[in-house]
């Protein structure tokens, strides 16, 4: 059964399109995160599956019940929002079980569940306090355990974690993806950190503009980007991107001038004069030391910009024709400026786009 | 802090006295000095009149009286004041008169503070009449509803017979309750705009997020009204019920104008007995004395206002 169904959301604000046809499903115990750039819709495709703001046209089920037009108390959803919405005058106990508190739940009840809920979280001896006295991370958690005191069938969150320092951020993370683990819960996830949609996804939904650009399990769509957007959107450093066109014989001529570049035989059968996008992951790059011609390689010709030794990695920046490349190398790679050198691709982590569309070119 | 500490450069280097100010601009008293003209201004306008207002109740000054002199009397005005009628029934009216107007000007506010916290133009317009009768001065409200309740021609009393709810004119102001009542109902409807305005601001202030949060754990209006809305309007509301009442106990005119303090005594509150005894009979000295005595009961009255709304909160 899924946890959450939608079927073609729309919402427009007056003239202003917002969410043109989101179709997505959540299978029970998954945990979708939404993806995408500032403004793209995501916080309002959150409110509209908690009901706090009504769609256009579409409709919702939640847990496998008809969710369209119902109150948000209804829904059995349980929401954790950016600025995390503590209420202010409320202590933490009563904070989080504001909710059982509201559904009739008796003292004793409540007094229990919120104490189970604080252990797991690690904030039993806050629990006297007022919001204004808890620390940024104290309050996300107090904001988490409001969510998982109820038990709902379904979690919302927007951005938890965009108000944490990033040491605290990644701390928090992990906890986020422990929580999951142990409470098997559904979970509908909001952000527009490429990290976090790697670390906790099980399904990530990359948006632009109110659509869904592609979605899938986060390796899937590292691995195999539907188009430019998504490619440079997974990945940090992001992917390298060269636009030039197939030549005869097989090569590639980058836009600008500039050394062409030896393609490796492919299952892809591109005409000579196509326009294309060549994509490749800077932690796909390896050097080839001189001497060796290995097959199979798509092969740059590189004199190294900058060089930013990192420790583990090393990343060295290099331009072909106008565009400029990062290539992520181990660190004990022995690179100095300035000084020629070959660096290469296996044919299969190779990305090809169609310069026109921004789609993926898939062997036909 | 910088002052005191040397930075290494002259600010200022035109002349012998420039050089004085701007070696004097290095020490430690500058920040002082430059705060000694505002405080000479507080002193004069704020405490001077306070003190003689303070000392006047000490002394004697008729003006009806010349011959008595405006010599040192001590306590013996209060002591008068203990032994007046007048004066103990006008605080009972004070306080009869300050409680029921603060409050309807209060739930006045709040209700309209609600119906108005919503976006659009038409929202503005509708705030902009409701702010109206704050606009009118005191004396200006207090004649035009003096004259539309009036017991003879008023608009009032017209429109309640031709509903049906009155069988004829009624004087509003012949007696003690229908006086009072009549009196609290001007004065909220000339004073709520204030807890509107005031309200209205620290509505806006609440954070949307809250409510949404609110209506996901199943809280209906009520009682997101009850647990978020009224505990982050408390400091705001605390405030303004104390303006408000300071300045109700403080200003005689509507009561002035509309019943002089009549019938009989009924409406006769501390300010307006003070105002006559000053301004109708010249005394002075016992107008300082009746002064003081409001002024020491607002003091009394915000120190246990504000600790029982500290308690309250917890
Ligand atoms: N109440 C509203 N009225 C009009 N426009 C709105 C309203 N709420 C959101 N929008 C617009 O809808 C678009 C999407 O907003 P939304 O908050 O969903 O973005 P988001 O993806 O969550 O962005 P962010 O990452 O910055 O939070 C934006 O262009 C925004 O200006
Ligand atoms: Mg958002």
């Amino acid at each position: 059964m899924n946890a959450l169904a939608i079927r073609n959301i729309q919402k427009s604000f007056g003239a202003l399109k917002v969410l043109n046809g989101i179709d997505l499903t959540l299978e029970e115990g998954g945990f979708l995160v939404l993806l995408g750039p500032s403004g793209c819709g995501k916080s309002t495709l959150l409110s509209i599956i908690a009901g706090l703001e009504d769609a256009s046209a579409g409709s919702i089920e939640i847990g496998g019940r008809e969710a369209t037009g119902l109150h948000p108390r209804d829904r059995d959803i349980a929401m954790v929002f950016q600025s995390y919405a503590l209420y202010p005058s409320m202590q933490v106990e009563r904070n989080m079980g504001f909710g059982l508190e509201m559904r009739g739940a008796g003292v004793d009840e409540r007094k229990e569940k919120v104490g189970a809920a604080a252990d797991l979280l690690g904030i039993g001896a806050l629990l006297e306090r007022k919001p204004a006295q808890l620390s940024g991370g104290q309050r996300q958690r107090v904001a988490m355990g409001r969510a998982i005191v109820r038990k709902p069938r379904l979690f919302l969150l927007d951005e938890p974690l965009s108000n944490l320092d990033a040491k605290l951020r990644t701390k928090m993370r992990g906890e986020i993806k422990k929580l999951h683990q142990s409470l098997g819960a559904s979970i509908v996830y909001v952000t527009h950190d490429q990290v976090e949609a790697m670390t906790l996804a099980t399904k990530v939904a990359v948006m632009r503009g109110g659509t869904i650009e592609q979605i899938g399990a986060p390796m899937t769509i590292y691995r195999e980007p539907d188009n430019l957007f998504v490619a440079g959107f997974i990945g940090a450093p992001p992917m390298n991107f060269v636009r030039g066109r197939i030549v005869e014989g097989g090569g590639f001529a980058p836009d600008g001038g500039g050394d062409r570049i030896t393609m490796p035989a492919m299952e892809h059968r591109l005409e000579p004069g196509r326009e294309i996008v060549l994509g490749v992951r800077p932690e796909n790059l390896r050097p080839i030391p001189p001497g060796v011609s290995p097959e199979g390689l798509l092969r740059f010709n590189a004199v190294p910009d900058v060089i930013e030794p990192m420790g583990a990695d090393t990343m060295v920046h290099f331009r072909v024709g106008q565009s400029e490349l990062i290539a992520r190398l181990d660190g004990q790679t022995e690179v100095s400026g300035s000084a020629p050198m070959e660096l290469g691709c296996e044919a299969s982590a190779l990305h090809l786009f169609d310069a026109t569309t921004e789609q993926r070119l898939r062997p036909a | 802090m910088g002052v005191g500490v040397d930075s290494g450069r002259r600010p200022f280097t035109g002349g012998r006295l420039g050089r004085a100010i701007g070696a004097m601009s290095e020490t430690r008293s500058w920040p002082f000095l430059l705060i000694v003209p505002s405080l000479l201004v507080i002193l004069l306008v704020v405490l001077y009149p306070t003190l003689h207002g303070i000392s006047l109740s000490f002394r004697e000054m008729r003006l009806t009286r010349p011959d008595l002199g405006t010599g040192f009397v001590g306590l013996r005005h209060y002591v008068d004041l203990w032994h007046d009628d007048i004066f103990w029934r006008s605080l009972a009216n004070t306080f009869k008169w300050v409680t029921l107007a603060v409050s309807l000007e209060l739930a006045m506010g709040m209700i309209s503070a609600l119906a108005l916290n919503r976006e659009g133009p038409l929202m503005r317009i509708c705030t902009v009449l409701v702010l109206l009768p704050w606009f009118l001065p005191n004396v200006v409200a207090a004649n035009m509803w003096a004259l539309m309740l009036d017991a003879r021609l008023g608009v009032v009393n017209e429109l309640l017979v031709r509903m049906g709810l009155i069988d004829s004119y009624v004087a509003w102001f012949a007696t003690p309750t229908s006086g009072l009542l009549a009196a609290v109902f001007i004065e909220a409807w000339h004073g709520y705009p204030f807890f509107t305005l005031l309200i209205l601001a620290g509505l806006k202030a609440i954070p949307k997020d809250l409510y949404q949060a609110a209506s996901v754990d199943g809280a209906g209006s009520y009682q997101a009204f009850r647990n978020i809305t009224l505990p982050m309007l408390r400091m705001i509301v605390v405030t303004a019920v104390i303006l408000r009442v300071i300045s109700l106990a403080n200003s005689p005119e509507l009561l002035l104008i509309l019943t002089g303090g009549g019938p009989g005594d009924s409406t006769q509150v501390i300010s307006l007995y003070a105002f006559k005894t000053a301004y109708e009979s010249f005394d002075f000295g016992y107008a300082g004395a009746l002064s003081v005595v409001t002024l020491l009961l607002l003091m009394v009255f915000c120190v246990i206002y504000l600790r029982v709304s500290r308690v309250l909160e917890k």
